[in-house]
């Protein structure tokens, strides 16, 4: 169960990306999907194994599996569909939507993750750290495709 | 409960930081062929894929190895991640530099397939690597089989849209 219904929202956000129009190159995108999961896989081994915050069932293999999907696809990708409409869109209105909307989006699946015992928290802050964890994952995806989108383009290393 | 293997700075941080060092001077010092973000993709690359693997087959319920130090995760295990860097870029940057043909490709990556178990034989044997749960490093060469395989999916993809602009 838990297995088929993290394949399908991984199928959905793929689905999503690849209909959101995207005004970052091919490269942009790869080496922002790397980063992002360099970050995101990051901050989940330092909560699971140092500070014990958030930690994912080791029991089962197939919440292992769901798991996976969920650090490695899911939050990833979902944080390339963010940047390229920030990055697609100039009204301020529009990126605060979107920047709602994402949250929304990461923090129910987040739920979703715990509901169905993907991931456990210690702590009685469950919500708020949660919110906390997605909002600064989306801060440092926002400021690393900066970071990314203003590299010259020329030949270098 | 952590495992802690020791708690000195010695051959597993120095192996660690002397390969850093001598890859990272390689990407510098040998004359540029891509541009700066396809040179990032290449190096960032092998440092997502060999934490992508090692954050899932290194971890319960598998946990077949641990790094550096101790189980948990400290400085000096993200340092190694960043070492597999320069691998990953070298990599590409012969394939590029030789213009290796496509009946070629077995063979190239074969190759550097080899030089990666012998690469993670000698970090075992400095104690960058501590298996556990029965691992062997021969289960390490699929492993590169398939990263090494993905790279080159990965290059002729950036290529394929630098020649389709």
């Amino acid at each position: 169960m838990a297995v088929a219904l993290f394949v399908f929202i991984a199928w959905v956000i793929i689905s999503v990306y690849f209909f959101v129009p995207k005004r970052l190159s091919t490269e942009e995108i790869i080496l922002l999907f790397f980063l992002f999961t360099i970050i995101t896989i990051n901050i989940f081994v330092i909560l699971d194994f140092n500070l014990k915050l958030i930690q994912h069932n080791n029991k089962s293999p197939k919440l292992f599996i769901s798991f996976w999907i969920h650090r490695n696809i899911i939050i990833p990708l979902t944080l390339i569909i963010f940047v390229n409409f920030m990055n697609n869109f100039k009204s301020k209105i529009k990126k605060f939507i979107t920047t709602v909307l994402v949250f929304s989006i990461l923090y129910l699946i987040n739920l979703l993750a715990f509901g169905i015992g993907l991931l456990t928290y210690s702590t009685n802050l469950f919500y708020l750290g949660s919110a906390i964890f997605l909002a600064a994952l989306m801060l440092l995806a926002f400021l690393t495709m900066k970071l990314v989108t203003k590299l010259p383009e020329g030949k270098s290393m | 409960m952590d495992i802690v293997y020791d708690q000195k700075f010695n051959s597993n941080e120095w192996f660690v930081i002397i390969t850093l060092i001598i890859g990272v001077i390689l990407v510098w010092k040998l004359p540029k062929r891509f541009s700066i973000k396809q040179s990032l993709v290449y190096f960032i690359g092998f440092v997502f894929f060999g934490l992508v693997f090692d954050s899932t087959v290194g971890i319960e319920p598998f946990d077949y190895y641990d790094v550096i130090d101790k189980s948990s995760y400290e400085l000096m295990d993200f340092v190694s991640y960043l070492s597999y860097g320069p691998f990953g870029y070298l990599f590409i940057y012969f394939y590029d530099y030789f213009k290796i043909k496509n009946k070629y490709n077995t063979i190239y990556v074969l190759l550097w397939t080899i030089i990666s178990v012998v690469t993670e034989y000698f970090a075992h044997a400095f104690g960058v690597f501590h298996y556990k749960n029965g691992y062997e490093i021969y289960y390490s060469f699929p492993i590169y089989l398939l990263i090494l395989m993905s790279y080159l999916g990965l290059y002729k993809l950036l290529n394929s849209k630098k020649a389709n602009k």
